[in-house]
């Protein structure tokens, strides 16, 4: 295995050999937040599993060899492929990404409302970069502050890494009072070569005042080549916007799978977000909201089904700055096999957050003898003037519920999949949105026939 | 004024002047020199009269605990001044000729001590039927009931005269549930440990009556290191409760004690603590550090650990009395109360390792935070890829009063087997208005109302303290949150 200082020494020089070519290269500001992120990464390393927020994805299984850094000129995508893989996929304004580079080729945006921008980072910071500079330049949390005083960086280590990387992604803006129809679709698809390639999308997403937008993200590929992704959305949601977050993570089993959601809300906004993760050797979905405004109103839902040698770790912080938000919390797991699933989620309620309500709740299902969850929900309440509440549950599926379904004359296979089904569809039901409940439907379904 | 605003009112009305034990008894005291060195804990060794071996133990406990000395924990959610280690007596004891032998010999104003924590000695022997082992600062000065107890085969003596007279016993047990290298503070209480509660119960002997300890830290400077064993043999059965004090001082003191239990087949250990070391005065100044390891160990089949414990004092409470269920049907509990009021803060809970098959656990923590008062919950309860049918319900409630307090939860959950089911929950919230105001409108005062809420709020867990314990906690809740629960 190789050494952290080794890999310390390949970023490094990586960084130097692609800085001047990353878009708005010339960008001061953009240049110098680079600097700051390329060291501070340098500072911190990989996060080990000593780091709390860490503690259950292990980074070093996957530091056996250099990674390739991702590049548009492996792309060689069918667009079968990836309709293949996307399963039918629904009416959407869509781009597509190959390796973190845009692809021309294979997107669909199809005609935009007014007041609908859809385009890259790369062209943003040409037309418009004084509004990158507001949602770029500032690194959002790259320090964790923990109740015992402790600033510490460790854990904002990879969002670090795609900082400075990153060849920029999508940006979507939405102006004041714009409500798309349609649903925007981001597909970020990972080509793989003989050795693993590591791709940094970063998107970008601003919901202006009092617009509403869906978006759904899906993460596919790899097949069973090894490759990494990191990567990292930011989202804006301005005064009384709506934003309406999907994500489906479902790439191969050989691939390593990292992501950042920063999500900050203006008073009387609403954010939910739901994640659906089904792929990848190793996943680590985390989401970072930040209720800034009055009367923000949160949801982070997730999904997680895992079976083989899967490892599958949630991790999510909703922040209560302001009064009278609101946050619900509703991740579920389904483990199989040798999977691994693991939640950890804190809710902190700032002292000046008075009347805030949270509601956190975690279940698991293990469906064989080798499966394994962890639990961890967090309350940090700096106020008295809250209603908080968490719940957590890690067992089997219900033997008096299988006995009922049994009794009735329906087999084993059948009954198990109603009840699993049931399990996560009071998951897949509360999104908002129509079709995505019956795409992610479609994924689980998807899921549950390649049982073996 | 509406029943909210007065009762922070009242609680920021509520001083630590309220600390009623806070006196010191003017007593002849010996000190071991300043500072924490090799010599020192040689000192203490042959202060007590140690063999070789537990010298011996002591050392490698001391030379671990140097090495590891830059690295004092800072996972806990704690604010705290950095500990001098070197600035502290790590011996005090009272100064006398011989041991005691009976309660007639020991020193009259020590008895008046006791008797003033609400704990007459005398009292106790002849009427409570509670056998009590007071440690006065580093040592155990009286222990009653021990004829009667002899009777039985029961061992109930301090730990220092349990080297001496059992040291078989002691050699097998002292360090296998808590081992020295286990955490910094057992590390620390290993090489330094002065007295403490030794019980041993032997094969189907149920103990008939409670045992206690009190334990009082009266010199200032000092830091209180005790070690309590508890073996429970097979099909015995045991109550164990402690009680802490300290007199009000400016500077913070460290108490860094041991509790070890070892159930055998069948074994049932109840242990309960009431916890009232000095909090500090209401600006935060003073108070103890109480920094305490207790681990019980289920060995045997259908074996019981139940911890009851309420913690009202200390400026600083980190502790978490867990449960190792190994043998087979063993069954682990927790409950707890913790009260946090100006700058106390706490960061407690539990942890039930859940290893032999139907294994089963229960944690029930309320805890109650006022004025600056910060208080955590952290919990881990683990079921190994062992424990067949392995079953854990965690139920953990916090109260907030006023709003520069903190109420926090961080349960952890690992499951490794699908037959197991593990439950967890927990809420947060301050006194609901309606149910003041519900109380109200039947005619009680706000007092009255509060109490009631607080009382109903803790009274799962104040059901299971044992009676001589339950009549002191309740008042401890009054006097904690005085002026806010009446």
């Amino acid at each position: 295995m190789l050494t952290a200082k080794s890999h310390n020494d390949f970023y490094f020089e990586h960084f130097g050999n692609i800085k001047s070519d990353l878009p708005g290269a010339k960008l001061q500001w953009l240049s110098r937040a680079r600097t700051e992120a390329i060291e501070r990464f340098l500072d911190c390393g990989y996060p080990t599993m000593n780091v709390e927020e860490w503690k259950h994805t292990n980074l070093l299984k996957q530091s056996d060899s250099f990674p390739v850094m991702g590049e548009p000129s492996v792309n060689e995508v069918a667009e079968r492929d990836i309709e293949a893989l996307l399963l039918d996929s629904i009416p959407s304004h869509r781009m597509v990404f190959v390796n973190g580079f845009f692809c021309q080729r294979l997107s669909d945006v199809g005609a935009l409302p007014a007041g609908l921008r859809l385009t890259t980072a790369g062209e943003m910071l040409v037309e418009q970069p004084e509004l990158m500079e507001e949602h770029w330049g500032q690194p959002w949390g790259f320090l964790e502050h923990r109740l015992s005083g402790e600033e510490d960086p460790k854990p904002h280590s990879m969002v670090a890494l795609n900082m400075a990387l990153s060849p920029g992604g999508p940006v979507i803006h939405v102006d004041r009072d714009v409500s798309p129809e349609l649903p925007i679709h981001l597909v970020n698809v990972v080509v793989s070569e003989a050795s693993g390639v590591m791709s940094q999308p970063r998107t970008l997403l601003i919901a202006g005042e009092g617009s509403g937008v869906t978006l759904l993200e899906t993460y596919i590929g790899g097949g069973v080549q090894p490759h990494m992704v990191n990567a990292l959305t930011q989202v804006r949601v301005m005064k009384g916007a709506t934003v309406r977050h999907y994500k489906h993570q479902g790439e191969g089993s050989n691939s390593f799978h990292l992501a950042t959601n920063l999500v900050r809300l203006d008073s009387g906004s609403t954010y939910s977000g739901c994640v659906f993760s089904n792929g990848g050797g190793i996943s680590r979905n985390e989401a970072r909201v930040r209720l800034e405004g009055q009367r923000g109103d949160c949801t982070l839902d997730g999904i997680y089904l895992g079976r083989g040698q899967q490892h599958m770790d949630n991790w999510t912080r909703v922040d209560h700055v302001a009064p009278y938000g609101e946050t619900r919390e509703m991740y579920k797991g389904v483990l199989d096999e040798k999977a691994e699933g693991a939640f950890q989620g804190k809710v902190r309620i700032w002292p000046e957050a008075i009347a805030s309500r949270a509601q956190q709740l975690n279940k698991n299902l293990l469906l064989s003898e080798d499966a394994r969850a962890f639990s961890k929900p967090e309350l940090e309440i700096l106020n008295d003037d809250v209603q908080c509440a968490h719940g957590s549950t890690i067992g089997d599926l219900d033997q008096e519920c299988l006995f009922y379904l049994r009794s009735r004359g329906v087999d084993e296979f059948v009954a198990r999949k109603l009840l699993i089904e049931a399990f996560v569809g009071e998951v897949i039901d509360r999104a908002p949105d129509v079709p995505i409940r019956a795409h992610f439907r479609k994924l689980f379904y998807q899921w549950f026939s390649q049982a073996s | 004024m509406s029943a909210t605003v007065e009762t922070i009112k009242s609680v920021e009305e509520a001083t630590g002047g309220d600390y009623k034990y806070g006196f010191v008894t003017d007593i002849d005291s010996e000190f071991a020199p300043k500072g924490l060195n090799e010599d020192i804990v040689r000192f203490i060794s042959q202060k007590k009269d140690e063999p070789e071996w537990l010298l011996d133990w002591r050392l490698k406990a001391f030379r671990l605990w140097e090495s590891s000395v830059k690295e004092e924990p800072t996972w806990a959610n704690l604010k705290q001044t950095p500990m001098d280690f070197q600035d502290a007596y790590y011996y005090a004891a009272p100064k006398k000729g011989e041991a005691p032998k009976s309660l007639d010999e020991v020193d009259p104003d020590l008895l008046e001590t006791y008797e003033k924590l609400g704990i007459p000695l005398r009292e106790q022997e002849a009427l409570a039927g509670v056998a009590v082992d007071a440690v006065f600062d580093s040592v155990s000065v009286a222990t009653t009931f021990k004829g009667k107890l002899a009777e039985l085969g029961i061992i109930f003596c301090p730990i220092s005269e349990a080297v001496r007279d059992h040291p078989e016993l002691i050699k097998k047990y002292l360090g296998s549930v808590v081992p020295a290298s286990d955490n910094f503070y057992a590390t620390l209480n290993s090489a330094v440990f002065s007295d403490g509660s030794f019980v041993y119960i032997p094969k189907g002997v149920r103990c008939p009556m409670e045992l206690s300890t009190y334990f009082r830290i009266n010199a200032a400077e000092t830091g209180q290191f005790e070690r309590t064993l508890i073996v429970a043999d097979a099909d015995s059965q045991v109550s164990y409760l402690e009680g802490c004090t300290a007199p009000m001082r400016s500077e913070h003191q460290l108490h860094a004690a041991v509790v070890e239990l070892v159930a055998l087949e069948n074994a049932d250990i109840k242990y309960s603590t009431v916890q009232n070391w000095y909090p500090g005065d209401k600006d935060g100044n003073g108070g103890i550090y109480n920094f305490v390891t207790k681990r019980g160990a289920c060995r045997g089949d259908n074996s019981k650990i139940s911890w009851t414990q309420v913690e009202t004092g200390s400026a600083i409470t980190w502790k978490y009395p867990s449960v190792i269920l190994q043998g087979d049907n063993s069954i682990g509990e927790f409950f707890s109360v913790a009260i946090t009021n100006n700058y106390q803060q706490a960061d407690t809970g539990t942890k039930m390792l859940h290893i032999g098959r139907n294994t089963s656990s229960t944690i029930i923590s309320k805890g109650i935070s006022a004025g600056h008062g910060q208080q955590t919950y952290r919990g881990l309860v683990r079921v190994q890829g062992a424990a067949e049918k392995a079953r854990n319900f965690t139920q953990c409630d916090s109260l907030l009063i006023g709003d520069k307090c903190g109420g926090h939860t961080v349960p952890y959950i690992e499951a490794r087997n699908k037959t197991a089911k593990v439950e967890h929950e927990a809420t947060t919230s301050k006194i609901g208005d309606d149910q003041l105001f519900y109380c109200r409108q039947r005619g009680l005062s706000d007092e009255e109302a509060v109490s009631l809420i607080v009382n109903g709020f803790c009274k799962e867990v104040l059901q299971k303290l044992p009676m001589e314990f339950a009549v002191e906690a309740q008042k401890l809740l009054g006097i904690s949150l005085e002026g806010a629960v009446g």
